[in-house]
């Protein structure tokens, strides 16, 4: 019966050890693990009952941490790499929570969200969480971690200076991603002029540049996150703005040319002409804030430029 | 929260740690089995547990600072470890680099920093 137990103890413990160092660890721990029974059984001058047995074996140790400190690797993420993790981690879960607000504030207003698409903040969340912790573990064991802990004084963003804040950046990010995953059809909005008995529909002019408005919004996600993890890269990230405004701009000058920007149907007779009317303002308005955009980040580089 | 207790068990197990490799190092300067090497570093005043113990012995030997071999003694086959060359040499040095820093310490504990 007590060879059993020591048995059962070193047969669960072997199941957790590598196949090629299996049988040395296990003659080696039996061995410590009978020489001290022997020991005791000598100065007892008896053999070791049951219970005190199970006791010897409970202080040698659970067989999943025995066999644990055999592992080369005793962690997910290390110590070098973790502040790394964790700031990529909050970078992530920050962005992914700026789109669900961005969702859910076009839901508060109206905007009849439906996210079909994309799964619940939860499960995105949760899945974010697992794919960034799955990367940096990769990294760590087939990358070369100390190369991630190397900077340069250079890199540091300047001490002052007008530069975008955080949330500034975020919204955008949020936004950007919004616009793209509605743009590409992840996630659908509903009527947003309720139920007037018409439907709103872009005109084939949208279609023709499909392409080039979905490029636009990948530089412009592309350039919110340069802005957000390289802050010392400040005169890249204006000439990425400068040239994203002016791309955004010359896509909008060409669509502005066509007939019809929307199709609205239904009843209301005059519908169609206040809706291409508005849509010809927004557009308009839209171009001026790039060209404005420009201008601003512009004189911003300038005046970064100067000496203080 | 931890209490002072563990707070002082965490640190007196960090501060053990490196020294526990200089004694295992030291220790097998004479061939030693497990049961035996760590009997012997208990006796000395230094408390290793085999869970301890065991994936150390086997660390240090790929890096190759020990030597091992099975042996049947008192009806069992044990496995014996003794510092190899390299080991002695590495040795030498973490004894040096002990000396120095623990005479810094107590300098520095003693009010008379060098």
């Amino acid at each position: 019966m007590t060879r059993d137990l020591i048995d059962r103890y070193f047969a669960a413990l072997a199941r957790e050890l590598p196949q090629e160092e299996r049988h040395d660890i296990v003659a080696e721990l039996r061995d410590e693990l009978m020489s001290g029974i022997e020991a005791r059984e000598q100065g007892l001058g008896r053999p070791l009952a049951e219970p005190e047995l199970a006791a010897a074996l409970g202080e040698f140790g659970n067989p999943l941490v025995v066999a644990g400190r055999y592992r080369k690797t005793q962690h997910l993420i290390g110590p070098q790499v973790y502040p790394f993790w964790w700031a990529a981690m909050k970078a992530t879960l920050v962005v992914i929570a700026a789109v669900y607000v961005v969702l859910i504030v076009l839901r508060l207003i109206g905007g009849g969200v439906s996210l079909d698409g994309l799964g619940s903040p939860v499960s995105t969340l949760v899945l974010a969480f697992g794919a960034v912790t799955l990367g940096f573990a990769l990294f760590e064991r087939v990358g070369d971690p100390a190369k991630m802990a190397r900077w340069s004084p250079d890199r540091l963003p300047p001490a002052r200076g007008k530069h975008a804040s955080r949330f500034e950046l975020l919204t955008e990010l949020g936004m950007g991603v919004v616009f793209l995953l509605w743009w590409t059809g992840a996630i659908r909005f509903g009527n947003v002029v309720g139920d007037l008995g018409m439907q709103v529909a872009p005109a084939p002019v949208w279609q023709r540049f499909f392409w080039w408005i979905v490029a636009y919004s990948v530089v412009e996600i592309a350039s919110n996150v340069v802005a957000l993890l390289r802050p010392d890269r400040g005169p890249l990230v204006r000439w990425m703005v400068i040239w994203r405004s002016l791309f955004g701009a010359a896509i909008l000058l060409a669509v502005i040319q066509a007939p019809l920007l929307l199709i609205v149907t239904g009843p209301a007779g005059k519908a169609q002409a206040i809706f291409e009317l508005w849509m010809r303002v927004g557009i308009a308005a839209t171009i001026a804030v790039f060209v404005a955009r420009v201008a601003t980040e512009a004189w911003r580089l300038r005046q970064d430029a100067q000496p203080a | 929260m931890p209490n002072d207790a563990d707070i002082f068990e965490t640190l007196r197990l960090e501060l053990r740690r490196g020294s526990l490799i200089l004694a295992v190092l030291g220790q097998l300067r004479a061939e030693h089995y497990g049961y035996t090497l760590r009997k012997a570093l208990a006796d000395a005043g230094v408390e290793i547990d085999e869970g301890a113990l065991y994936p150390m012995l086997r660390r240090l030997e790929a890096q190759g600072l020990l030597t091992s071999e099975w042996r049947e003694e008192e009806r069992r086959n044990k496995r014996f470890y003794r510092l190899s060359a390299e080991g002695e040499a590495v040795l030498a040095r973490l004894v040096e680099e002990w000396t120095g820093l623990n005479a810094s310490v107590d300098a520095i504990l003693r009010g008379t920093p060098t």
